[in-house]
């Protein structure tokens, strides 16, 4: 099954390739392997599918007549400029950091995408190298990923659950955010009617892509880009003064300078620049008894409060 | 992953990628475009049932099929229409850009230049721009990585200055680089610890310094794949989890969530009492209790030590909402 249909949409993009005038319906029944035998009805559907199947793929097909003098029959064209790649040239240098972007999304739900470009580039001449030195990966397993890739592509909306089956959003999709191995889908929720940013890994079973395609206009890359700094730890705008114990908490101590404060032996007090309260008590609580806060209060007692919800538990040999 | 739409754009570029190089083995062809064998013969045969309109011999592209089952080679001709593949999709341009964005997060700054002007050539192939896409990885400081880079190509030993991550002191190993690597949105050096005799992973962001010995680095062979890294030796903990710390199910190893209860694997059991401490009052182990113990004395140490230290009665007071 497969493979006939596959047969005739190649041969049927060769036919339109190799047309000098635009082949009418007719012509490409008669002429083109795989649509003989139908009825009327099943060639015109198949012809459609196949139409869409192929413009899908990105292949220019141009419709028109070949006489403007008369309400000639539509035909159908592939003007070869439109569909071939142009020339590409790319350095030695580039080819190799383009093999090691080859393997990037082995075995993700992108490989697909990401050998079909490769393919391409290697049909008009490039030669990919890897040292193998460096082997970035993005991860990204989830079927959802390469749905929401290609719906951005086509400017397709998305409906999904998220976090429960049931609680359905639709989504004019943006952008797509991979940070610290976790994938993210930006967009204008139009229930909401607000942009929001969804974690693909909270999505409760499949997203669907609604047609049809061209939906909505896409913002500026500039929007999305902010949605991605928005995830990062907020701008440094005030410090912390801690005591740290010997050689403990390195990266409290790299990020901060050494103080003159009164601390308890062995401690060493420095100033560390911070974002917000929640991050640096976090970090402040984790590495307890390690590292003291002596300031600010706000600080300080965020961490206390970490510390004293966790010491009120008993131990194991304590009964409760 | 073979639906006929994806056969049909691969033979889109597999054609004249084969017209242009006559005689290339069935084994090159399949790895230059991810394929089994098997799967780049059932294209072959495709390929050689298609051609012009007309089906008559002359008109079709020609595969020497004796030759491909026989010597593993691939001729391809008489397929001229299809000397040069289709232009590249929009989503295909953007998968190439982010993955070359996922290099630039990790590679050495002299490859900055051939990623950039690389991304741009790309972007310039298609008819509209790509999705677009943000990258971060946790990676070393620039410095870092291009003393690493510069030594995993002259195959050198190095030294490594280590803040070792959970127990917090700082190490001088001595390794030879093998690899730099992405687990989980963090680069790792992947190398051999000649102190240890054996392989270790050293996270990026730790390596504080890299200093080349001098002396060659030796052969190891390859380090082993660690996709699962943490199911050797992990010790299984349930907590009762609230929803403000609910993303621990996502950032870390989970093996069960029921309920409120979420069972995560831990090796170390320092990152273990760091994640109870930063978590409060959000989260409390429930099985085995012992293994809040070393998180449960932390805190009471701690408290005692801002009692004694400043007196209870300032900084115990006032404890904010944060």
């Amino acid at each position: 099954m497969a493979p006939r249909k596959t047969e005739r949409q190649l041969n049927l993009v060769i036919a339109l390739l190799a047309a000098r005038r635009y082949l009418t319906r007719e012509k490409i029944r008669d002429s083109v392997e795989g649509y003989q035998n139908l009825s009327d009805a099943a060639f015109q559907r198949m012809f459609e599918r196949d139409k869409d199947d192929l413009r899908d793929l990105g292949i220019p097909i141009e419709t028109g007549s070949n006489d403007s003098y008369f309400d000639d029959e539509q035909g159908y064209r592939i003007l070869p400029g439109d569909f071939e790649l142009p020339p590409v040239e790319f350095t030695q240098a580039e080819q190799v950091v383009l093999g090691i972007a080859a393997h990037v999304f082995d075995g993700a739900a992108l490989a697909p995408q990401a050998s079909s470009a490769l393919g391409k580039l290697q049909a008009a001449g490039v030669e990919l190298s890897t040292t193998g030195f460096v082997q970035p990966r993005l991860g990204g397993d989830d079927e959802a990923v390469s749905v929401v890739w290609e719906a951005i592509d086509g400017r397709r909306r998305i409906r999904f659950d998220y976090r429960e089956p049931g609680l359905t959003r639709t989504v004019e999709p943006w952008g797509v955010l991979v940070r610290r191995g976790v994938w993210y889908v930006y967009g204008l929720d139009l229930g909401r009617e607000a942009p929001r940013m969804f974690r693909l890994s909270r999505v409760a079973g499949t997203v669907q892509a609604l047609e049809p395609a061209g939906s909505y206009e896409l913002p500026d890359r500039s929007v999305v880009e902010a949605a991605a700094a928005s995830l990062e730890p907020a701008a440094v705008t005030d410090t912390a003064y801690v005591a740290i114990r010997g050689t403990a908490a390195p990266a409290l101590r790299r990020r901060g300078s050494l103080v003159t404060a009164a601390v308890p032996e062995g401690y060493t007090a420095y100033a560390v620049p911070y974002g917000s309260v929640q991050e640096i008590a976090d970090q402040t609580a984790a590495a307890a008894p390690d590292v003291l806060v002596l300031g600010p209060g706000e600080v300080r007692s965020a961490t206390l409060r970490r510390l004293r919800a966790v010491a009120d538990r008993p131990l194991s040999t304590e009964t409760a | 992953m073979s639906t006929s739409a994806d056969q049909v754009a691969r033979l889109l570029a597999l054609i004249p990628y084969l017209q242009a190089r006559p005689g290339i083995t069935l084994a090159d062809a399949a790895a230059a475009f991810s394929l089994s064998q098997k799967q780049l013969m059932a294209d072959l045969r495709v390929a050689f049932m298609c051609g012009l309109p007309g089906g008559m011999p002359g008109d079709l592209i020609e595969v020497d099929m004796d030759a491909v089952e026989g010597d593993g080679v691939i001729r391809l001709s008489n397929a001229d229409i299809l000397s040069k593949p289709l232009r590249l999709a929009p989503h295909e341009v953007g998968t190439l850009r982010l993955a070359l964005q996922a290099v630039r997060e990790i590679a050495a700054p002299e490859s900055y230049g051939a990623i950039d002007s690389a991304s741009a050539k790309l972007a310039t192939m298609s008819w509209q721009d790509g999705p677009p896409a943000v990258v971060s990885i946790v990676t070393g400081d620039e410095s870092v990585r291009q003393t690493l880079v510069d030594a995993l190509e002259a195959q050198q030993r190095v030294r490594l200055t280590y803040e070792g991550g959970t127990r917090g002191d700082t190490t001088e190993p001595v390794v030879d680089p093998a690899a730099v690597v992405v687990r989980e949105g963090y680069a790792y050096l992947e190398a051999w610890s000649i102190e240890r005799s054996g392989w270790r992973s050293y996270r990026l962001d730790r390596i504080v310094a890299v200093d080349i010995t001098g002396a060659e680095g030796e052969d190891h062979g390859r380090p082993p794949v660690r996709d699962d890294w943490l199911a050797d030796a992990a010790a299984e903990v349930t907590l009762r989890v609230q929803d403000s710390a609910w993303w621990i199910t996502e950032s870390y190893p989970i093996s069960a969530i029921s309920g409120d209860l979420v069972t995560l694997r831990v090796v170390d059991p320092a990152w273990l009492r760091q994640l109870v401490l930063r978590l409060g009052a959000e989260a409390e182990v429930v099985d085995p209790p012992a293994a809040q113990d070393e998180a449960v004395q932390a805190a009471r140490e701690a408290i005692d030590r801002y009692a004694a230290w400043s007196g209870t009665g300032d900084v115990l007071a006032g404890e904010g909402s944060v």
